[in-house]
């Protein structure tokens, strides 16, 4: 019983140990979490499942398929926009470009940019948007599809994207940026309209690569 | 009799600055709420340092249609649907009207404009903005008349 209760002290503490090294270096992770019980080789444990963002699946400025799939094992920032809003988006796109510059040719890294206005921002329209920004492959992927399901996709990332008659170009959207990690665990929301908040956003990303360095 | 020499030189010099400080009052207040202004409405795309954004957004500093000052005035409250080729390269995103604007928003933008990166540094003045605008104004609705 002594002994029990001196392992569970040694356990706790070292539960507490690597709290305290894991607020210091990792990212939190973000989002609703349940905790499961499961069985593993007869014993039953209890673990923690974080959110993960769901599957999807749209079209992107080449007119090829771009889903969830297309993110795996990769460290990505995703955002919410329309090319004809005359508010926001131009400031999230300045500084989205500075997230590109940065992180261009990383193999692990890819920004995902879902349009709200699918009407107009057909594949061909996203990619002579996506040329005139200086983008070019497949790094930065802009995806376009039925605007519920878009619409459905922004509450997955957290973010807000709805049909507001009230707001200029008639659509309203967050202007955050939502960094996901390889596990689609989200790691870290970003003002993206201003310089600052890309900032805080290129420093987090070079901090989570560094946790999969370390892996 | 010391005392009215002297202010004999202070009133007119007072007087002088007074003047003066009018003048530069007024283009302090056209060249700081044109500043407010082109935040506001025009650097989201422009930028704040007017340098645009890549083959998006055309640059307004350094830019070669500066010379088209009447063109720059009407755009701004009115926007911009054909194509324009800044610097030799060809830029076609629309660019939204403006209407909310009033006259002496547009002088204090044009001013801001102009002081900063066309070199002037005299105010844009609302009297010579109000004329352009209305020329401009009748000659789109002609066009419409006519299209």
């Amino acid at each position: 019983m002594y002994s029990a209760l001196k392992n569970s002290f040694a356990v706790v503490l070292l539960g507490f140990l690597s709290a305290c090294s894991s607020s210091e270096n990792r990212l939190p992770i973000m989002g609703e979490r349940d905790v499961i019980t499961k069985e593993v080789d007869g014993k039953t444990v209890t673990d923690t499942a974080y959110y993960q963002i769901p599957p999807f699946q749209f079209v992107n400025q080449d007119s090829l398929p771009v889903s969830d799939k297309t993110f795996d094992g990769k460290i990505y920032v995703s955002d919410f926009f329309f090319i004809s809003c005359p508010t926001i988006c131009p400031k999230m796109k300045t500084q989205m470009k500075r997230v590109y510059d940065k992180f261009k040719g990383n193999p692990d890294v890819m920004i995902l940019s879902y349009t709200i206005d699918p009407v107009h921002d057909t594949p061909p329209v996203l990619k002579e948007f996506a040329t005139n920004l200086g983008v070019t492959g497949n790094q930065w992927q802009f995806a376009t599809g039925k605007k519920e399901d878009i619409f459905k996709t922004g509450k997955s990332y957290m973010v807000v994207a709805q049909e507001d008659a009230g707001a200029p170009g008639g659509l309203l959207h967050s202007g955050h940026f939502v960094l996901v990690d390889k596990e689609k665990h989200v790691r870290g929301m970003y003002d993206g309209t201003t310089e600052e908040g890309a900032d805080k956003l290129m420093g987090d990303i070079d901090r989570l690569l560094a946790e999969y360095k370390k892996q | 009799m010391r005392k009215f020499s002297i202010g004999l030189v202070v009133v007119p010099l007072l007087l002088q600055t007074a003047c003066q400080s009018q003048e530069e009052l007024k283009q302090e207040k056209y060249f700081v709420e044109g500043y407010q202004l082109y935040t506001e409405h025009c650097a989201n795309c422009h930028q704040t340092d007017g340098k645009g954004l890549e083959a998006l957004y055309p640059p307004i500093s350094g830019s070669d249609y500066l010379k088209n000052k009447e063109q720059i005035i009407c755009l701004i409250r009115y926007g911009q649907n054909e194509p324009i080729v800044v610097n030799g390269r060809s830029f076609h995103r629309p660019m939204p009207a403006n209407p909310q604007l009033t006259d002496i928003d547009v002088a204090e933008i044009t001013t801001f404009l102009y002081n900063k990166w066309g070199g002037e540094s005299v105010i844009t003045d609302v009297k010579e903005v109000s004329k352009i605008l209305d020329t401009c104004r009748v000659q789109r609705e002609r066009a419409k008349v006519i299209n």
